[in-house]
This record gives C-alpha cells, structure tokens and sequence, in this order.
C-alpha cells in the first residue's frame, strides 16, 4: 500500500540557498506526524512540496501515489497557513473562508449549492464555530483564527491535512480542540502532517515525529526523536562538536 | 432646482460625458475592491501609465486605441512579471522602473509625432470630446470587464485572500493573477477617456478604499464601492458643468472628497467614531466602583 | 443584513452631502442675456469674432469661445465653451489647422460650421515636424481678411437672408478700411533700400503679411514647432541679420522675447517691438479690435524698418 505522503530525496534550492537536501519521508494513512525543527530547517518547504507550490531540483513528492499536482485537482491537500501569511484585515467571515474549501468541487463561478453549505455548517460544527460564523475573521481569538482554516480543510474534505505552526499564538482550549480534531481524523483515514515548534503539544497529538535540519535526522516515535540528544542535533546544538553540520 | 439636474443633460455632449463618466467610475469602482486589498494600488498607477506608447502608436497606425493600449498594458505586467522574478529587486521598485521607462517611452513617441491636443487628452481625460462611437467602445469594454469581474469574483477574492491555498484546491494563481491584471489593462483603457493616464489610479483606489471604511465585507464592498464611484462620477460631471471646470479632475475631487467624508465620519471606523468610542470606554472606566 | 444597511445609509448620506456641496457652490451656467434672440455667430478666437462683428453689425450676436489672451493653438474648452458651441446659429473657424482642438468637439453638433480662409491661398510652414502643413496665421494679412469677410458675408447671408444688404454694406466699408492699411503699408515699405525689407521675428507668423506685402521673411523657429530658439536657429538669423544690414528685428507677443534680445546683443540691429498676432487685447488694452491690431504691426515694423527704434 502506498503512503499517504511519499518524498524521496528531495533538494530544494532558493536561488543559491540550500532549503531541502536530500529529505526522504514516508506517512502512513491515518497517521499524525510532527515536523519538529528550528526555523530554516525546511519545515514550511517541505510542506509546501507536498502542497506543489514548490517544485523540488531532485527527488519526487507523491501524495497518495500521486504527483501533487494530480492531487491537487483531486482536492486531496489541504493547508492551514501560519498565521503571519494571512491577512486579517481582509473583509470576509469565518463562514465565507470555510466555504473557499469547497471552490475545488464547485463550477467556474464558485456559487454555492446545497451540498456546498451543509458541508460548511458541518466543518464549522466540528470546530465548534458555529456562533462565530458570520464574524470577520480578524474578530476572532488566535485559537478561533486556527480552528476557522482547519474548518475550511474539513469542509475541502482533504484527506491530506498540513498545518504549518498550528499552535503559534492559541489558547489551551483551542489547542485541546484542535488537537482533538486532529486526531479524529486521523482515525478517520486522514493524514496530517503538523510543522511546529511547540514540542509539547506534539506527545498528545502526534503518533510519529520527524527531526528536520534541511533532511531528516530522525524519523520515529514522538517519545524517542524528543529526546534531548536528538532535539540537540536538529537545533544545532553538538556538544561534541560546537556547531551544527 | 430641477432645471439644474436637467439643463446640463439637455446638450448631446453631456451626456455622453455623463455616461462615460458613469461607466468608467462603475468598473474601476468594482476593481478597486480587489486592487486595494492585495496592495496593488501602485500597480494600478504603472498599467494606467504604461499604456501611453500604446495609444500613440495605435494613434500612428490608425488602429483603435484600446488595442494599442491593452497590448502595452499587457507588455507591462509582463515586465514586471519577469523582471521581479529574474532579479533580486525589489516589487515596488520594479514596477516603478517599467512603467515610468513605458512612459518616458510614449512622451518621446509624442515629441515624434506632433498632435498636442491628443496628449492631453490622453493625459488629463477628453469627457466632453467623446464622440457616439468612443461611447459604444467605452460601454462595450466597461460592460465586458464587469462581466468577468462579476463571474469571477469569488476566485478572484481568494486569490487575495490566500493564493497558497487557491493552488492547493487545483486553481491556478497565476492564470487568475494575470486575467486580474488584464482586466485592470482593459479598464485603465476605459478610463483613461475619462479622467486620462494620470489621474486613473485614483479612481482605480479610492472607491475601494472607502467603502473599505464602510464594511466587514466584501460582497458589501463590491456594491458600495461601484455605489460611491457612480455617485462621484455623476457629481463630479454635475459640478463641472455648473462651476465651468475641466470634468475628469472634478470626478476624482468628489471621489476624494468622499473619502474624506467617510474617513471622518464612518460609523465604526471613522475617526470621529473612533474619538467617541475611546472617551466612552474612558467615562466608564473612571465611573466604574472600585 | 447590519452591515449592509449601515453602508448603504452611508451611501445616501455622501450623495446628500456631495449634493449640498455642490449646489451651494453652484454659480449658474449662465444662460446668456435673456432677452436677446438674434442668431448666435461663436468664433474660435476674438480676432475672428472682431472681423465678424464689423460684417454682421447689429444683426447678429458675435462671440469668441476664447478670451483675449489665450492660447488659441491648444485651447481646453470648457462644459459652457461647448454648450456655447451647441446652442450656437453659426460656428466659424479659422481653418488651415489652428483649431485641430476644437474639431472632434463639434464634429457631433448640430450646427453649421464654416472655414474662414476657405478662398485664401495657404502658405506651407517650411521646415520641421510640421513641414507640409498650412501655416494658420493667415489673417495676419489684410488681404486675406478681405477674403475672410467675403466667405462671412456668403455665411451670414445664409443664416439670416433679411440681413443681405447690410451685410454687403458693412463688407464693403471695411474692406476699404483694409485695403487702406494694406496700400499704407506697401507705399511705406517703397521707400526703405530693398535689402531692409527684410521682416524678422520669432516665430515665423507673418508669412501672409510678407507675401503680401513683399516683404522677405527670416524667424528663428517656424511656428508651432517643437524646437524653439536652438542655438543653430539663432545663429542662423544672426547671419541673416548682419548680411542683409536690416535695422531691426521683432518679436511676437505670444512667446518669450529672449532669443531675439541675444540676436540684437549679437548684430547692430535694434529690437522693433512686439508685434501682436493670436489674441486681441482687453478692449481698454492696446489693441482692442483687429484693425488696431495690424495696424499697430504695421506701424512697429515701418517705423523700425526706416531706422527709428520700437
């Protein structure tokens, strides 16, 4: 059976900057995995290969034994953005951001039908913003801000789910909740693939964690790739050497 | 009273002016939604500019102008495109360097070809010199663009909003960013009839922005920003019949004097509103018990 | 929906206030006098409308869309200019190019719209962009302007039938008056030496006046042309001054006098005065009706050309 989300040795240049070099990672269906890293690492690169936003120089991304950009035209991948990519000024509701999820199902005009709303009221549901809906969302909490885009990859109905620093700025309740999801989907057959820096939330959430220094260092169970040892070479820390390789 | 709304319109060439005025003010007024929410203000100023070598050379050849300035239009987004991503500038400079070279470009072409009547009037807007086929040409256009504003204006929202997650869902941004842009080409060429090259940017802006002012959202802004702009538009005609002044400018100066108003007086995010709402919150925290 | 509603309140209320603005600072088009209802001659420029006014007489309402002073090359008309233009019996222009502003204006009006210089033969500006093209100064010449006054008399003939013998009539004295300044001005130019029959200005507007006249012409720039005053221009009339020996040189009153003072800091030429060409003046200024105003050239050109100063 093929991983829900397959890179095999990708390289990623930025210009003359090195972003990725030589990343392989294999999640399975129905799996949480964490990206742990310090900024620079490749986290939000590699995500966004995933995505096909970012074309690697060597290597392929398969997502569901797909190339991402078939994925993509399935509505397979969803992305919850960090919070400094958005706009929170930008005049639209909670409901109007959830209902963006659906643009991929939905005729050259985007105009709503039936199905299109229930799928929206569900999400919001989920999320438990229901009340929240007709909101703008700059009006809303950090964690209320988070759980509207997890909403919009619910109502996508992804089954590929990346969030890039989810817990960036959220209270507890909204970490619970949408930790809770997180996991609800996972056991559902999704797969989701979280880049944080917040180590820990990830015992509780994640079933699997990778250390990411522009490869993968370590690829494991979340309590064996935290160890300190091994947190120490993903942040450049080698007491033996004094700088990071 | 009623004699001042209708003796202006009893002339042929007022109205005209007046619905050239209308049109111009409308579509620009439903673009600038989108253009000052993705910051796009100044891109608006460079597509207006850089059509001048376009209609001086359509002008040599004998072809309709919005040919050649939608090609020149679209020759500058183009640049820019390219440039921005081939180099380590900076957006805002490159922009700045196609279009004011684009310019540069058409005032030489100019110099070249002797017809100083034209250059102002492709500079400063011709309201009152619109002749019955410019109007079908300015309606056509107007009524083209707002057609496929409308139609795509929720895919064209998300593309402002978050274009990583438009690619995500299998939309493509760039196709959309670039029908955006030639929308904007085609509609500077429509308004550039009526308030000429350089004073199209405003009303590519200010309609947006205020009505920005108004409203938490952005089907709201796509009615008043269109509302406001027709409102000026008709204003400004207006005034510029009974006070004798050039037309096009009177339309931008109503459109800024809306601003200001609005500025000043919004509901919620007016500044007035803004100074009561805080010596409100101060009154109740000093009268609060202890 | 709140938002909405609050924002379309907010649309009706700018509409009121932009309203209010504007009504309160409104100062009237101005419908003209209210009880005069002789047809309406509008001409491009006052010079125009003065040669009119002497043909018509009382018979018919003259008026120039321009103002002494302006620039009538590349005039932006105003809403009421063309209102004017719209209500107008009578439009006259110029022709040979002068008012290329003004002809999309009209293009779509109703109203009858004859050229002036319709019987006078153009003279082609020499050089330059414009090489080709009529030079449009033709009434600087009275002769032409008798020509001028008959295609009027043909015009407002039409226009007003009951008004032919006047109209003849007032043609005819001034004709007389034009002819008079025309023959002035060739007897006093037989007096000078041949070589200072020699017209040097600016600009290159006199070209009627110095063919009819028989008057060579020298300008430093021909008129209406993108390069003005270059120094090989100048250069160039400075030779011309200092081989022919003529004593004085001029300047129209629509452009800057500089290059012209360095041609007379370069030779022994004195400067003759300005001469008057686009626009007549204020009627308490020097040159408030045609006549003044070529006769006022005439004048500066015999008297600097005989020796005396301007």
């Amino acid at each position: 059976m093929s991983a829900a989300v397959d890179v095999r040795d990708v390289t990623v240049h930025y210009g003359d900057v090195l972003a990725l070099d030589g990343a392989t990672l294999a999640v399975g269906h129905g799996r949480v995995c964490g990206l742990v890293g310090m900024n620079g690492s490749g986290k939000s690169t590699l995500l966004k290969t995933v995505t096909g936003l970012v074309r690697p120089d060597t290597g392929a991304v398969a997502v569901d034994g797909v190339p991402p950009d078939v994925a993509r035209r399935q509505g397979v991948v969803g992305y919850v953005p960090q919070t400094e990519d958005i706009d929170w000024d930008f005049p639209l509701s909670v409901r109007d951001v959830v209902m963006t999820g659906r643009y991929g199902r939905m005729g050259p005009t985007r105009r709503p039908r039936a199905a299109d709303r229930e799928a929206v009221a569900h999400a919001l549901a989920r999320v438990e913003l229901t009340d929240l809906a007709e909101r703008q969302i700059g009006a809303l909490s950090g964690g209320q801000r988070k759980r509207a885009f997890v909403a919009r990859g619910l109502a996508q109905g992804a089954t590929v789910l990346l969030l890039d620093e989810p817990f960036a700025g959220v209270d507890k309740r909204s970490e619970a909740t949408i930790t809770r999801l997180l996991r609800e989907l996972a056991a559902g057959g999704a797969t989701v693939l979280v880049a944080t820096h917040d180590l820990h939330a990830l015992p509780g959430l994640a079933d699997e964690a990778v250390l990411l220094m522009r490869r993968v260092l370590r690829h494991g169970p979340v309590e064996d790739v935290l160890r300190p040892e091994h947190l120490a070479l993903a942040f450049g820390l080698d007491p033996l050497r004094g700088e990071a390789s | 009273m009623i004699d001042l709304l209708l003796e202006p319109v009893s002339y042929e060439f007022m109205q005209r002016a007046l619905a050239t005025a209308v049109v111009a003010s409308v579509v620009c007024g439903v673009l600038s939604c989108w253009l000052v929410l993705v910051g796009w203000s100044l891109m608006g100023d460079a597509v207006s500019h850089s059509v001048l070598p376009g209609v001086v050379l359509a002008h040599v050849l004998g072809i309709p102008l919005s040919i050649g300035a939608a090609a020149f239009g679209f020759l500058a987004v183009a640049l820019i495109g390219v440039v921005r991503s081939t180099s380590r500038v900076k957006e805002d400079a490159v922009i700045g360097i196609v279009f004011t070279t684009l310019f540069a470009l058409g005032l030489v072409l100019v110099s070249v070809t002797p017809s100083q009547t034209d250059l102002n009037h492709v500079l400063f807007g011709n309201l009152l010199g619109v002749s019955r086929s410019d109007l079908v040409g300015v309606v056509v256009l107007g009524a083209l663009v707002l057609a496929v504003l409308l139609l795509k204006r929720r895919d064209l929202t998300l593309l402002a909003f978050d274009p990583t997650h438009a690619y995500a869902i299998g939309l493509n941004p760039r196709r959309l960013s670039a029908l955006l842009l030639g929308l904007l080409a085609l509609t500077a060429v429509v308004a550039l009839q009526a308030v000429g090259v350089v004073l199209v940017v405003a009303m590519l802006i200010i309609p947006g922005a205020t009505a920005y002012l108004l409203t938490d959202r952005f089907q709201v802004m796509l009615l008043v920003a269109p509302a406001i702009a027709l409102v000026c538009g008709v204003t400004g005609v207006y005034a510029s019949y009974h006070l004798d002044t050039s037309t096009g400018p009177m339309v931008v100066l109503a459109q800024g004097a809306a601003f200001a108003l609005v500025y000043l007086l919004a509901p919620r995010r007016g500044v007035l509103a803004a100074r009561v709402a805080a010596a409100r919150r101060r009154r109740q925290l000093v009268s609060r018990p202890a | 929906m709140r938002g909405v509603r609050s924002a379309g309140s907010a649309v009706a209320g700018l509409t009121t206030v932009l309203l209010a603005l504007l009504l309160a600072g409104c100062g009237g088009a101005g419908a003209g006098e209210p009880d005069d209802d002789r047809p309406v001659v509008l001409t491009t420029f006052t010079v125009l409308a003065d040669i009119a006014a002497n043909v018509a007489g009382d018979r018919l309402r003259v008026e120039s869309i321009t103002r002494p002073g302006a620039e009538i090359h590349g005039y932006e008309p105003t809403p009421s200019d063309v209102a004017r233009a719209s209500d107008a019996d009578l439009i006259l222009d110029n022709g040979l190019h002068l008012e290329a502003w003004f002809e999309q204006f009209v293009t779509d009006l109703d109203v009858p719209h004859v050229v002036v210089s319709q019987k006078v033969e153009p003279i082609d500006i020499a050089s330059d962009a414009y090489a080709g093209t009529p030079n449009p100064h033709a009434w600087m010449s009275p002769l032409n302007v008798i020509s001028y006054v008959e295609v009027m008399v043909e015009a407002f003939t039409e226009l007003d039938p009951d008004g032919a013998a006047t109209f003849q009539a007032n043609a005819d004295a001034y004709t007389t008056e034009l002819q008079a300044v025309h023959d002035d001005l060739v007897a006093a130019l037989a007096e000078l030496p041949p070589s200072h029959r020699t017209l040097v200005t600016c600009e290159g507007a006199f070209s009627y006046l110095a063919r009819d006249a028989g008057l060579t012409e020298a300008y430093i720039w021909p008129v209406n042309a993108e390069q003005q005053a270059t120094p090989a221009q100048v250069a160039a009339v400075i030779e011309l001054v200092e081989d022919t020996g003529v004593p004085a040189v001029f300047c129209e009153s629509t452009v800057s006098a500089r290059p012209m003072q360095q041609v007379v800091d370069a030779t022994g030429a004195a400067f003759g005065g300005t001469l008057y060409v686009d626009s007549l003046s204020e009627p308490d200024g020097p040159v408030p009706t045609y006549l003044d105003l070529v006769r006022h050239d005439v004048e500066v050109i015999v008297t600097a050309l005989a020796g005396g100063a301007g």
